[in-house]
């Protein structure tokens, strides 16, 4: 039951989405590494409340705040280059939109899944490649 | 700027800031409508759609009710990709749309044209606005304090150009001291 589901909360193109584009990122930030190292920052310790809320919101089975957390999810995994995280959130949006909770479970761990993956990618990444300490650890 | 995710509003700050605008942040709905209708608020906003409080539209809504405030140019930057979404963030008020993630070029470019039309809007608001004239000389007080020919004045905050002729009475009256 569980592949069934999960089949059914991942887009056409999910294998092909990067965990973390840092590419990306370095194009928005303009190549600053200060400004890259503090936005993947803000992500690690905002990114774990997020997800609190979007379980929250789930458990409550209030589709208006999962719309809206899973949004804000949505914004700041695409702003950072993680379209694997952005396409979890996206899926748990229109769960919320269309307010039907039943594949919500597996999206959501698929979410809680890629979020880990993008972790460990931006925390190998800040050391290799960015200057000073991470502020934050989880 | 107005964002709940702090990882866009960061991103965006750094950009603005590098294109060298001074940059104020809020991270609801509410707070960005009270930071725009302050005295001295912005005049230039880049919004989130979907905030706590009120929402990006609903901001933009209030923003084009006030008619007393200075003119304000409006971007929404929001996830929120639909030929639909676009189409009401601009009928509320909107003055352009943006969706993120954000390429750093082209927002460079729409924030620019943002600017270019609020200083274009502020040289017409100059000229339309109390002007001290002389009643002998009838020159004009300009923005630096200091009493100028008004068609200098004119020329330097609109398009018009002067052409010098001489009106019927003034044609008289130098006819009529040319024969004295």
């Amino acid at each position: 039951v569980d592949s069934v589901l999960v089949g059914h909360v991942r887009s056409v193109g999910y294998p092909t989405l990067p965990v973390f584009d840092a590419e990306a990122l370095r194009r928005r930030a303009y190549g600053d590494s200060a400004v890259m190292g503090a936005i993947i920052d803000l992500f690690l310790t905002h990114a774990p409340d997020l997800l609190d809320a979007i379980e929250l919101s789930i458990a409550d089975s209030n589709a208006t705040a999962l719309r809206a957390t899973a949004h804000t999810m949505k914004g700041a995994a695409a702003n950072l280059g993680a379209a694997r995280v952005a396409d979890a959130a996206a899926t748990l949006e229109r769960i919320g939109l269309d307010g039907r909770f039943d594949t919500a479970i597996a999206a959501w761990q698929r979410l809680v899944d890629d979020v880990n993956d993008l972790f460990e990618r931006l925390r190998a990444f800040r050391a290799a490649s960015l200057e000073g300490p991470s502020t934050c650890a989880r | 700027v107005a964002d709940d995710d702090p990882t866009g509003a960061a991103t965006l700050i750094a950009a603005l800031k590098r294109w060298g605008f001074d940059v104020d942040c809020a991270t609801d709905g509410d707070a960005a409508w009270r930071m725009l209708a302050a005295a001295d608020g912005p005049t230039l906003a880049i919004l989130d759609w979907m905030m706590p409080g009120l929402d990006g539209p609903e901001v933009c809504r209030r923003v084009r009710a006030d008619v007393s405030r200075p003119p304000t140019y409006v971007i929404l930057l929001t996830a929120r990709a639909e030929r639909a979404d676009i189409v009401a963030g601009l009928d509320a008020g909107a003055d352009d749309y943006l969706v993120k993630p954000f390429d750093p070029e082209e927002l460079r470019a729409r924030v620019h044209v943002g600017r270019r039309l609020l200083e274009s809007l502020s040289r017409e608001i100059q000229l339309s606005g109390l002007l001290p004239i002389c009643s002998y000389c009838k020159r004009v007080r300009g923005d630096d304090n200091y009493w100028e020919q008004v068609e200098h004045y004119i020329a330097q905050h609109s398009k018009a150009v002067f052409s010098h002729g001489i009106c019927p009475q003034c044609y008289e009256k130098a006819i009529a001291e040319t024969e004295r």
